[in-house]
């Protein structure tokens, strides 16, 4: 099964399963060869930078697990560190955000500002931190000196991703259960959440955004286009979606496997879709 | 419903009672209550209430079980507060009434018409005549509501915080005076008087979060907070603050030497000024990551001892094996070094210790041997503990006595025949070892849990759950502590009548006491988080924790400057040591001190008015914002700042929180790089004097010479922001919310010194304009995150005039930054867009609006003057001029548009400067 997707292009997309990476160039899928790390891997995240991929997961042992990355370098050298902290890890441009219980770094340069405010973090830039808590409704943004809560009314905020223009959207859910049910979008001039206008019966848990005008919603049922004026529904093709990227031309990535989550029999066999917009921008 | 004292910042709705139907707000509850005319008070004993006339006689006694309150009824009788039940008695102490509430303790207030009941959130109102329910005043997260009972009408008023830390969570206290106004505070220490008919009337704040409210029968408020008590009286006047605590002191400074390397260090001991020990982690400890190092410094430099015998095993959890957890180094009674621990034995089936045991080596040579004395007897000591169980204890007495404890058993010698371990307890018994004895000392006390014990001339002194005894027996029992969190309890003894005992928790104030050979004298811990006593004699004692204080027989003082670190005793009076990673500090008397920078505190002003709006005009074209790019010397461009500041002669320093340079022309040369994860943790974080040369703060006040950072000057917590005065003289002011620390501190040719008497606030930015016109601004309160503080609660913007400081009140909240634009004038800033303009002792606050109105609720994070002018920064892209009529929006676009700008310097002759996370911009003019 594939645990994630992250691209820097339509060209550069990498693929984790939970111990082994794939790259698609455009037109081939090739599996790179890792390090022979000591622990036993099991891989659950990537982040891209301008040189180099990582790939986050954990060595688990008796008492407990311990997070380790997986990092290779823009010359193919790769390295296998166990990291002592629990962090999370996002690739901003050429430089790594790194997350943890001390604090927020930047290239390894702790930022002046540490309050620890969600687990889940999304970025445009350092000065446009966006953190916050699956399991919560709260909402917070960081500008580089502070932070600020961004109420939104919600129980929980699933999913959440700022576009270019640095406009965050979310997808988040009005109930403790079950998948989102809401879509807001931060207005920047009215310094206030807008709520996008989404069909009752919208149920997803993923967004991922390259513009105002393409947007996706990710559920387990279905996948949501909105273009800015207009949401367009298909169902979801992979029975688990467990990642998902949107390149700059709108078309997203789903990775993730043929079985749903719990289900009897083998285990989930990994599967990738390229899912395009419905304005058929990109085949 | 609107009414126009709503428009108070902290109140956000108020709703109920038609303002028609509300009676004027009552004049100042001057003291109306009448004499009683018989009981003057009501004492409570245990299973009665007892009524007692003005001479103190008693006029009758009524039996009444689970009595929390009693006070005397305007009647002659009394109301008393029993369990769950009010009942209220006649003057002859027949029963009126009782009714069932859901108070269970509290406080009671009776008026000529009603009894209130009080506890933190909530107040129920009774009918004085039958004990009828005449409705409640509760507090919650939202504000403050009435569920009135006809003919008083329900009412609700919606309150906020300050604006502060995004996750602040609301908790509100209230009381009902007698003539029905209510008092609310919060967390924030804000505090909301609402009247009768549920208006807001004004709203002020106080330092620290708002804990209890009581309602005195003088119609004033008794307000406690962390910081003490404040009373509150109408129309929001300030009767009285808590007194100042212990005075922090610049008469000792802290000087560093080379230090041992460690990350952390666990003990350390001087044996001779040429022969000092340390041991420690030389990473930050971790399972995975399990060291320990010994280092020996021979007065000059620091050099690491191989110990194969203090290998850490990396790995131990299952693992089967044993290894040594040095605890203490200590002094043994040939003077030889004891490095004293525990022996860890490593269960292989459970993820646990399998039994622990005490272990002692000694230096011999250059090598370390088991104590050969001891070593048989160790094995007295082994228990069953599945986690390191923490400190042994070790005391050196006269006559070769010596003691060694893990935990309650102990190994002695030395002691005389009729030691007991406690009344009752066993004589101790061979250890196997002679002359070492054996002995169980019980406290009843968790295992984990501190037992110092010390040797007085010849006795045997312990302090543990059971108290503090001497030679077993228990001088004096200690209260049950209320938390056994951070529990901390110390002894340090320098003779048979000179003996300190600290107690410390999470919760309960933290004391020392002393023994003089007679009698216990209890003091107040002078630290808020006491670890360590140790004295040189009655006029040399020192308390570490959270900070340092001395006393010198009279007062005691705050050190200020003393570093975090471990606290180690001195080698003579009037030194002690404090070693942190990489350096050793020694702490003595300054005989360069200088005197403090004195002004007289004047008593806390009244609630003030809401503040007005302040339109934001449209954009002024007259300047444009260019981002620029500059070249530093030996390392990547600077693109992104947090500060930027101007020096005489024009010179320019930015910050990026991790670079300080000076700008020359497009270049710019290096003056400090910050350690990766020790950014910059300030706001206006340097003050060039010149070329090459100032200060600036790096954790600690450190000066730049000759075109580099030079020693530290002093280490002070919380500094955000230093300005020059014209005269030269650089101050500093901090944001700690520690009473102790200094909030102000001046450096000038002939050193530092320290500004006393400023009122206690959380301070983030100074403007001397002179050094007898000089202009703090901050907050009441403060938070931190560990990497920075900055100031929270209600703002507050105080001048100093050479001779005496006065305050004013922000409305809006915490001001972050202040400029002095002329004489006795300037303006602050500071959150939910919040201005302050004061001039000739008079004081306008403004709130900044758009011009459809709306209130734009920004945070404000800097303030400068320029020519006829002043420059005013934030957050959400906000840049604006006001040119002494107008506030004019500067168009920065070009940074985004939910950018934060962090400094400004105004443009004058030169373009000016714009910086931010996001860049760095030139104010010029435009074309």
């Amino acid at each position: 099964m594939l645990v994630a997707v992250e691209g820097r292009d339509e060209r550069d997309v990498w693929l984790l399963s939970q111990s082994a990476l794939f790259h698609w160039d455009g037109a081939r899928l090739v599996e790179e060869k890792g390090p022979a790390c000591k622990q036993r891997l099991d891989l659950s995240g990537l982040a891209l930078t301008r040189d180099a991929v990582i790939a986050l997961g954990a060595h688990h042992e008796f008492e407990g697990s311990t997070p380790l990355e997986v990092r290779r370098s823009g010359r193919g050298r790769w390295s296998c560190d166990l990291l002592v902290v629990h962090r999370r890890t996002i690739a901003l441009g050429p430089a790594l955000l790194g997350l943890g219980p001390d604090g927020l770094t930047l290239s390894g340069l702790a930022l002046p500002y540490r309050r620890w405010l969600g687990p889940e973090i999304a970025a445009r830039t350092a000065e446009d931190l966006w953190l916050y808590d699956a399991d919560q409704g709260d909402v917070f943004h960081g500008n580089g000196v502070g932070w600020e809560s961004r109420p939104t009314g919600l129980a929980r905020v699933l999913s959440l991703r700022v576009d270019a223009t640095g406009a965050a959207w979310l997808v988040g859910a009005t109930e403790s259960k079950g998948e989102g049910d809401v879509v807001l979008r931060w207005d920047l001039a009215a310094h206030a959440w807008r709520r996008v206008p989404t069909p009752a019966d919208l149920r997803a848990a993923r967004v991922r955004v390259s513009s105002g005008r393409d947007v996706w919603l990710v559920g387990d049922e279905h996948v949501h286009h909105w273009d800015g004026q207009t949401l367009h529904r298909a169902r979801t093709p992979l029975a688990r979606v467990e990642g998902a990227w949107v390149g700059a031309s709108g078309e997203l990535w789903l990775a993730g496997g043929d079985r749903r989550r719990g289900e009897p029999g083998q285990p989930s066999a990994g599967l990738a879709f390229r899912v395009s917009p419905p304005s058929g921008k990109k085949p | 419903l609107k009414h126009a004292s709503l428009s108070l910042a902290l109140v956000l709705a108020a709703c109920g009672a038609p303002p028609a139907t509300v009676k004027p707000p009552p004049p100042a509850p001057e003291a109306k209550l009448e004499t009683p005319p018989a009981t003057a008070s009501v004492e409570r004993v245990e299973g009665a209430v007892i009524a007692r006339d003005a001479a103190g006689r008693e006029r009758y006694r009524v039996a009444l079980a689970d009595v929390t309150a009693a006070v005397p009824a305007p009647d002659g009788g009394a109301v008393v507060l029993a369990g769950h039940r009010v009942v209220c008695l006649g003057d002859r102490g027949h029963e009126r009434w009782r009714v069932v509430t859901k108070h269970h303790g509290g406080r009671l207030l009776v008026t000529p018409e009603a009894v209130l009941v009080s506890s933190s959130s909530r107040v129920d109102m009774l009918d004085l005549v039958d004990g009828a329910d005449r409705g409640a005043v509760r507090a919650d997260q939202g504000g403050v509501a009435r569920d009135g009972r006809a003919p008083t009408p329900d009412w609700n008023v919606r309150l906020r915080l300050f604006p502060g830390a995004p996750d602040a969570k609301t908790e509100r206290v209230l009381a009902v005076g007698a003539d029905g106004f209510v008092l609310a505070g919060a967390s924030d220490g804000s505090l909301v008087g609402i009247d009768p008919g549920g208006i807001p009337r004004f709203q002020l704040g106080v330092r620290g979060a708002v804990k209890d409210i009581e309602a005195r029968p003088d119609g004033d408020f008794a307000v406690t907070t962390r910081a003490g008590v404040v009373v509150v009286g109408a129309g929001g006047v300030v009767r009285s603050e808590p007194a100042p605590g212990v005075r922090p002191t610049l008469a000792y400074r802290a000087r560093p030497t080379a230090g041992p390397p460690l990350a952390e260090v666990r003990s350390v001991v001087a044996l001779a000024p040429d022969d000092v020990w340390a041991v420690g982690s030389p990473v930050p400890y971790s399972v995975e990551v399990r060291q320990q190092e010994l280092y020996h410094s021979d007065g000059k430099t620091w050099r690491r001892v191989d110990a194969p015998e203090l290998r850490l095993l990396p790995h131990p959890i299952l693992s089967g094996r044993e290894d040594f957890w040095v605890d203490s180094l200590s002094r043994g009674p040939d003077g030889r070094l004891l490095v004293i621990g525990t022996q860890l034995s490593w269960s292989n089936v459970y993820p646990a210790l399998a039994g622990v045991s005490l272990r002692v080596l000694e230096r011999a040579g250059s090598r370390f041997r088991e104590r050969p004395d001891l070593a048989p007897a160790l094995a007295k000591t082994a228990q069953h503990i599945e986690s390191n169980p923490g400190a042994p204890t070790y005391a050196r007495g006269p006559g070769g006595r010596e003691v060694l404890c893990l935990v309650d058993l102990c190994l002695a010698r030395g002691l005389p025949p009729s030691f007991r371990p406690g009344k009752d307890a066993a004589a101790p018994v061979s250890a196997g070892a002679p002359p070492w004895t054996f002995f169980e000392w019980s406290s009843n006390g968790m295992w984990w849990k501190s037992r110092p014990i010390a040797f007085a001339g010849e006795k045997l002194w312990r302090l543990d759950a059971s108290g503090i005894s001497r030679d077993g027996e228990v001088l004096r029992a200690l209260p049950e502590p209320t938390s056994q969190e951070w529990l901390m309890y110390d002894l340090w003894a320098r003779d048979e009548d000179d003996v300190w005992a600290l107690v410390a928790n999470a919760q309960d104030p933290a004391f020392l006491t002393h023994w003089d050979g007679r009698a216990f004298h209890d003091v107040a811990s002078p630290l808020p988080d006491p670890r360590t006593v140790w004295s040189s004699g009655r006029h040399d004692v020192w308390i570490w924790g959270d900070g340092l204080a001395h006393f010198d027989g009279k007062a005691w003082q705050r050190i200020a400057g003393a570093p975090a670190g471990r606290f180690v005793p001195g080698l003579a009076p009037g030194e002690v040591w404090i070693v942190r990673t990489g350096s050793l500090f020694r702490v003595a008397l300054d005989p360069n001190a200088q005197p403090d920078v004195e002004g007289a505190t004047a008593l806390a002003p009244p609630a003030v008015a809401p503040s007005r709006p302040l339109a934001v005009g449209p954009v002024d074209p007259s300047v444009r914002l260019e981002r620029v790019s500059i070249d530093v010397d030996g390392g990547p461009p600077l693109t992104t700042a947090l500060g930027v500041v101007e020096g005489p002669g024009g010179v320019v320093w930015l910050h990026d929180g991790h670079r300080l340079v000076e700008v020359d022309g497009a270049r710019a040369r290096l003056l400090y790089q910050a350690p990766p994860l020790a950014p910059l943790a300030c706001q206006r974080c340097a003050a060039p004097s010149g070329p090459g040369r100032g200060l600036f703060v790096a954790r600690s006040l450190r000066a730049v010479a000759a075109g580099r950072a030079a020693d530290e000057i002093l280490w002070l917590p919380a500094v955000l922001s230093l300005a020059r005065a014209p005269s030269g003289a650089t101050w500093a002011v901090s944001a700690s919310d520690d009473d102790g620390s200094p909030r102000a501190v001046v450096h000038g040719a002939s050193g530092l010194r320290l500004v006393a008497g400023l009122p206690a606030a959380a301070y983030a930015d100074v403007a001397p304009r002179a050094d007898d016109d000089v202009w703090f601004a901050g907050g009441l309160g403060a938070s931190s995150d560990d990497a920075r503080a900055w100031p929270e609660g209600e703002g507050t913007l105080v001048r100093f005039d050479g001779r005496a400081f006065t305050r004013h009140r922000a409305p809006d909240g915490a001001l972050h930054a202040v400029a002095a634009t002329g004489p006795a004038e300037a303006w602050a800033v500071g959150a939910a867009g919040g201005v302050l303009h004061a001039r000739s002792g008079a004081v306008e606050a403004f709130h900044l609006v758009a011009e459809d109105g709306a209130r734009l609720p920004v945070m404000l994070r800097a303030a400068a003057a320029g020519p006829e002018e002043v420059w005013i920064a934030g957050d959400r892209s906000t840049l604006l001029r006001w040119d002494g009529t107008s506030l004019r929006r500067i168009d920065a676009k070009v940074a985004g548009r939910d950018a934060a700008l962090t400094a400004v310097i105004a443009p004058g002759a030169k373009p000016g400067w714009v910086v931010g996370p996001g860049g760095i911009w030139r104010v010029v003019r435009a074309r």
